[in-house]
């Protein structure tokens, strides 16, 4: 889909979305439309109980007055509530209601008392947009055209002058995010760790540094607990490292690692068959570090930023590790593998080791899709964050809200820490059902040292069942927003 | 059950052949004052020097059985911490330990001021505390009980005073251990009551709603709950007023004497713990207890929602809706989610009849949250921020861990019922990843908040993982820990540190 922006101003033709503020309070274009349609638009409104709340929509086909197809009036909700998220959530609800239409029109108008307006308002209405148009339809052949969504032009109209400039970012980051959805919808047997390499590669016509590092160089790295995950795999594990240098030179970069189990049977301690396509999805940690490297890429941010995944596929076979295996880690730490469906932490531990010994980051996020307990805990509003620093934990917490993508605060501490003692190694993979995202956190926990850390685990909050106003349902990229954000406030400015 | 003698004094602590002394020795290992008067002190400075898992740290003993030139039969030497360095935790963590270790008649010079031989004091009582023995052979060769300690303090009458409500609290937090450890046959909702009415002599007023009365004021939840078994629900009201004519503070204890699960029955591993689904209510009596025992002034009511959960002819059953205390509807969709609605109704009378001025109720009430935050942290759900804050800080004076979790309108789309007010819990097979996977605390949390009116304060513990604890830590033996009493006593200003 494509989105242009251009002058306010009553279209001539096609479908126009108009905003209203709550208790019915109509935009200037919404006033506009009113005045060419004799007020039908207030006599519509009465008649369907449209009140204004944010995303409530009311359609008038053909009014009189105009050559418009369509009036769709959307709801604003209140005025001093327009941030950000607000506004793409208007451009996304938007481009749905659209969705029959060809081509179509959104008025962005100024209003008084909002939070943000202007260039940055019409922007974001359309970053909204352009996020709700993602659709993964590759699949799909027989699906007829009329199912299929028409909108393929729409047109932001407002005063702003320096909208375009401004969706100019915003417009890398939805690319970034798109990147991310693809590889959390592809299926495993399309996309395994040495595709999803080739993937990364192509970053770096974006001017990112791309190195992969496959299992005989993991090996010899010593990285046992990663290698040991994709053990009953035919297929090969990689390590890939994406590095942006949009800051200082010299200036120690803010590391982002990620789980990428392409597929996760479980392996020998194989999960039941219900659900079990899910786990195709076991990669959206090292997805989001992937698209968020690329929105970086894409707007040019001013940090240094490295992006580092394990790229691995769980399966059981004979060559697959065992329960009761004991592993030995790039930390040198050993590790005896008790459930080798707890193969996130296994991959992540090595990986968090590299990441530490080669680029010596000033910060470490990691991102996993990785325990079952965090959606028994928190469900699918927020994800779960850990963290061994106050002022970090901080920052992500303000960057959720003000993205939407929101994350909550869960302990840490040498109580939990003695769940994963081991009776013949230095740890085991799992402290038993009891806080199991914690125990998770711990065992990240051991492999870092005094580098500022985060775990952010988004098992909860990957795919969605419904569409929201900015995402569609299936995969999110919940934390490409998020991390963009993270980096906007605490390493590009400060 | 014996209650443990504990006096403070002042003289010289006599030499006794049958029990033991106690002496303090700083880290590093170098004997106190005390120690070092004692005839055999060059032994206790060998025996420290030989021991290489003792080093004086707070919270460590080492036991010197009949050394020679004392009458002593032992002398235990206690780690005090750096030297002249005992604070609270210092004086807890010592008093704890020698709970543990301490047998028969003990005599402590440890050199503690008085208000930290108190504090000493409570925690070494806590952590000797033994539950109710129902055992009829006991082995001739077990340890005997504590009975007697003797603390030897400067100031006696200072100690006293000081003591007095840590001994409330101790008091308070031991009958609360003490019912979730009493079996589902002897502790019944009317043997409960039974236990709740002793408090009267204290000056708290008891009022009982028995299961008519229950249907006559509207609890039809709290009523369809305990309908099927032979020992019907109830509730019990305790009202302590020491506090004027302020609003109270209102405290709801989850109090299943028995859960079953009902007609959505338990599988059988481990249904014995279920005697234990009323440490909230546990939690609640011995807050009561432990404040009109301290004479604390303030205004509380306590409510005990109490019932047995029974599969039966007469049970409550799955799709069944019943009408709340406060007019709701609500579809039930498992018998086994039986803990929010005892408190839904308690909330909503509390509310309207005691007019309080914040409402705090404790329940272990969700697997979820011990998935979710094990046994080193209760789930704390509470939107307003004041409440929040000032039970997360009672709670870390008072070593009860509570973790803030989110309370949100974002469930509420899960709790949506196709023909009333609400959904009981979200449907097995709602959730993600295959289904199974359900935040269950959250919906419990939230279901709970659809019945405190608007404008009231209101917190919600789920204790399910910290109500009882698999090892001794700390003043807490293995077993029913007695969660909720210390931090509901420091959050209304009893005992509370500093």
């Amino acid at each position: 889909m494509k989105i242009s922006f251009a002058k306010s101003a009553l279209p001539t033709s096609g479908a126009y979305v108009v905003g209203v503020l709550a208790d019915k309070t109509l935009t200037p274009s919404a006033q506009a439309v009113d005045e060419a349609t004799g007020g039908a638009l207030t006599r519509a409104m009465g008649a369907a109980r449209f009140e204004g709340k944010a995303e409530q929509t009311l359609t008038l086909l053909a009014p009189a007055g105009t050559d418009l197809d369509k009036v769709i009036a959307l709801g604003l909700g209140e005025a001093g509530k327009l941030d950000a998220s607000a506004w793409q959530a208007f451009g996304g609800s938007a481009c749905a209601a659209l969705s029959g239409d060809k081509e179509g029109s959104i008025a962005v108008d100024a209003i008084e008392g909002c939070p943000l307006a202007g260039d940055d308002a019409a922007a974001n209405v359309g970053f909204g947009a352009l996020l709700r148009s993602y659709r993964f339809d590759k699949y799909r052949t027989t699906e007829k055209k009329d199912d299929k969504p028409r909108l393929s032009k729409l047109h932001v109209l407002t005063d702003a002058s320096g909208a375009k400039k401004a969706f100019g970012a915003l417009e890398a980051v939805a690319e970034g995010i798109f990147l991310t959805r693809n590889l959390v919808s592809e299926p495993a047997n399309i996309l395994g760790p040495e595709e999803f390499a080739k993937e990364c590669r192509k970053l770096e016509k974006l001017g990112l540094k791309i190195t992969v590092l496959g299992e005989k160089e993991m090996t010899k790295l010593g990285m046992g607990s990663l290698v040991s995950v994709g053990n009953g795999s035919v297929r090969e594990s990689q390590l890939v490292v994406m590095e942006w240098n949009g800051g200082k030179n010299g200036d120690a970069p803010v590391a982002f690692v990620g789980k990428g189990v392409c597929f996760d049977s479980g392996g020998i301690s194989i999960k039941p068959a219900g659900g079990m396509e899910d786990m195709k999805w076991d990669m959206a940690g090292a997805g989001v570090v992937t698209g968020l490297m690329k929105a970086l890429a894409g707007r040019e941010a001013k940090v240094n930023a490295v992006g580092l995944i394990g790229l691995v596929e769980n399966m059981p076979s004979g060559t697959a590790t065992r329960p009761g295996d004991v592993v030995t880690s790039m930390s040198g730490q050993t590790i005896e593998v008790i459930n080798t469906d707890a193969e996130g932490r296994l991959v992540l531990a090595d990986v968090l080791t590299y990441a530490q010994k080669e680029y010596k980051p000033r910060e470490i996020i990691d991102l996993a899709t990785l325990t079952g307990a965090i959606i028994i805990a928190l469900g699918s509003e927020h994800a779960g964050l850990f963290s061994n620093n106050d002022a970090l934990s901080q920052a992500i917490t303000e960057a959720g809200t003000a993205t939407g993508e929101k994350v909550w605060r869960l302990p840490l501490g040498d109580a939990y820490d003695k769940q994963i003692k081991s009776d013949i190694a230095d740890m085991k993979n799992v402290g038993g059902r009891e806080a199991g995202s914690i125990t998770a956190a711990q065992f990240l926990q051991r492999f870092v040292k005094d580098t500022p850390w985060a775990h952010i685990d988004i098992a909860g909050v990957t795919w969605s069942k419904k569409d929201t106003a900015t995402v569609p349902k299936g995969g999110t990229a919940f934390g490409v927003r998020l991390l963009n954000a993270l980096v906007e406030t605490r390493y590009e400015k400060g | 059950m014996a209650q443990l003698d504990l006096t403070f004094t002042a003289g010289a602590l006599e030499e006794d052949s049958s029990g033991a002394l106690v002496v303090g020795v700083w880290e590093g290992g170098n004997l106190s004052a005390a120690a070092r008067a004692l005839p055999c002190a060059t032994a206790l400075d060998r025996a420290v020097a030989a021991s290489r898992a003792f080093t004086g740290k707070a919270g460590q003993t080492l036991t010197v059985h009949a050394p020679a030139g004392v009458a002593w039969n032992r002398i235990v030497l206690a780690g005090l911490g750096p030297y002249d360095g005992v604070d609270d935790g210092a004086a807890t963590a010592i008093g704890a330990e020698l709970g543990a270790v301490l047998e028969g008649t003990a005599s402590l010079d440890l050199g503690l001021t008085p208000a930290l031989a108190a504090r000493c004091a409570q925690a070494l009582r806590l952590r000797a505390h033994r539950l109710p023995d129902l055992r009829s052979i006991r082995p001739a060769d077990e340890a005997p009980p504590l009975a007697r300690v003797t603390l030897r303090v400067a100031d006696p009458r200072a100690a006293e005073d000081a003591w007095a409500p840590l001994r409330a609290v101790a008091e308070g937090i031991e009958l609360a251990r003490d019912l979730v450890a009493e079996p589902a046959n002897r502790l019944t909702p009317q043997t409960f009551t039974e236990r709740a009415r002793a408090l009267e002599p204290l000056g708290v007023a008891v009022e009982v709603l028995d299961a008519k009365a229950l249907e006559a004021q509207g609890l039809h939840l709290h009523a369809a709950v305990g309908r099927a078994s032979v020992h019907p629900p109830c509730l019990v009201i305790l009202r302590w007023r020491g506090g004027g004519d302020g609003k109270p503070a209102l405290l709801v204890g989850k109090g299943l004497t028995f859960d079953t699960g009902g007609l959505s029955i338990k599988p059988a591993a481990g249904m014995e713990d279920m005697k234990g689904d009323m440490g909230g209510a546990a939690a609640v009596l011995g807050t009561l207890h432990a404040l009109a025992s301290a004479k604390a002034p303030v205004n509380v009511t306590g409510l005990l929602a109490l019932a047995e959960n029974m599969p039966g002819g007469n049970a409550w059953r799955p799709g069944d809706v019943l009408v709340s205390h406060s007019g709701k509807t609500v579809e039930v969709i498992d018998t086994d989610a039986e803990g929010r609605m005892v408190l839904a109704d308690a909330l909503s009378w509390g509310c309207a009849t005691e007019q309080p001025s914040a409402v705090v109720d404790l329940a272990t009430l969700t697997g979820s949250i011990v998935v979710a935050l094990g046994g080193h942290h209760a789930g704390l759900f509470c939107t307003d921020p004041d409440l929040a804050a000032a039970l997360r800080s009672a709670g870390q004076a008072s070593g009860e861990a509570l973790w803030p979790m989110p309370l949100t309108p974002a469930v509420d789309d899960d709790l949506r019922s196709a023909i009333a007010d609400l959904l009981q819990c979200a449907p097995a097979g709602s959730g993600a990843w295959g289904g199974k996977l359900l935040p269950d605390a959250l919906h419990a949390a939230r279901f709970l908040s659809h019945f405190v009116p608007e404008g009231v304060p209101h917190a919600h513990l789920d204790i399910a993982g910290t109500a009882e604890r698999k090892e001794a830590a700390g003043p807490c033996p293995a077993g029913p820990t007695g969660f909720g009493v210390g931090l509901l006593c420091a959050w209304l200003g009893v005992a509370s540190n500093g």
